[in-house]
């Protein structure tokens, strides 16, 4: 992978944050593109919890 | 057609109702030798294996349904998430068809259920009103990715889409679940979102419980290359799911 060219964007997404690295040849041809999904705790629903005695 | 974050409201009810189990086995489980894969018991008729050693409350198949992790076996065909379908004190038997005996031992490790994740296109529904895992919409399978990976009627492929769950903490008064993060590589996946469900029940019942649904706003897209989830940690106000 080192002879390729590596660009990284990032989007911002319901669920936290989308990270796109994309790997291109010497053409400009893009070879392989990973995606990686952060999930952003901030932007999930939570589970509350009350009890009444 | 849409995709809204949300809590499944059936998993909160389940919860209640002692349906999920996020914790991890406990006792000692450990493996002495490893017999070549045969028979014809796994999924399909497929060849399992049958791991030797102990597993302290693994008796009267107290395992069996469960998921079980092989990890630092000398013999790769030996590692690998598997489910287990009989086991003892002495014995698990996993569909792993591809078990072998040679190498040295490795480790167990496991989580009482099996929680698995799927991803869909921009053509499936999900929301809270989402009860149960489906196949419909889901992405196709790629790379090391499996549609419908752990599904009814023991449609297992190298349970590629099970999630390892950790132990609940609580910390600072907030139960927390966490998941370990997942990849699939050399795929060539477009996904809008995805569905978090037990899968514990599987291979012996028709429905899996949704837990969660996860929204990727748009569509996501890995080519001839990984796609990764990484989830939060396991501490108040960051745990995947959490119980203030």
């Amino acid at each position: 992978m080192s002879d390729l060219r590596k660009e990284i964007s990032t989007e911002e997404v319901d669920c936290g944050k989308s990270i796109t690295t994309r790997y291109f040849d010497a053409d400009g041809n893009l070879v392989r593109q990973d995606i990686e999904i952060v999930v952003d705790p901030e932007k999930l629903p939570k589970l509350g919890a009350e009890v009444n005695f | 057609m849409a995709i809204t974050q949300a809590i499944a409201d059936s998993f909160k009810t389940q919860l209640l109702q002692g349906r999920h189990n996020f914790t991890v086995l406990t006792g000692t489980n450990t493996v002495s030798s490893v017999a070549a894969a045969g028979g014809t018991n796994g999924p399909g008729g497929t060849a399992t294996t049958v791991y030797t050693g102990t597993f302290t409350n693994g008796t009267a198949d107290a395992y069996a349904g469960l998921t079980l992790t092989m990890t630092g076996f000398a013999t790769a065909g030996n590692n690998g998430t598997y489910l287990c379908i009989r086991s003892s004190a002495t014995t698990v038997e996993l569909c792993n068809p591809n078990g072998a005996n040679s190498g040295a031992m490795g480790t167990v490790g496991t989580t009482i259920d099996v929680f698995a994740i799927a991803l869909y296109t921009s053509s499936a529904s999900l929301d809270k009103t989402t009860t149960a895992y489906a196949s419909t919409n889901e992405v196709g399978s790629s790379g090391t990715y499996v549609t419908g990976g752990i599904g009814p009627g023991g449609n297992l492929v190298g349970n590629a889409m099970a999630l390892v769950s950790t132990t609940p903490v609580l910390s600072t008064d907030t139960a927390c679940c966490s998941f370990a993060s997942i990849s699939w590589t050399a795929a060539t996946i477009t996904a809008r979102g995805a569905l978090i469900y037990n899968a514990s029940l599987g291979a012996v019942k028709t429905t899996m419980p949704a837990v969660l649904v996860l929204n990727f706003t748009t569509d996501q897209t890995s080519t001839a290359g990984t796609f990764t989830i990484t989830f939060p940690a396991q501490t108040a106000g960051n745990a995947i799911i959490q119980l203030l």
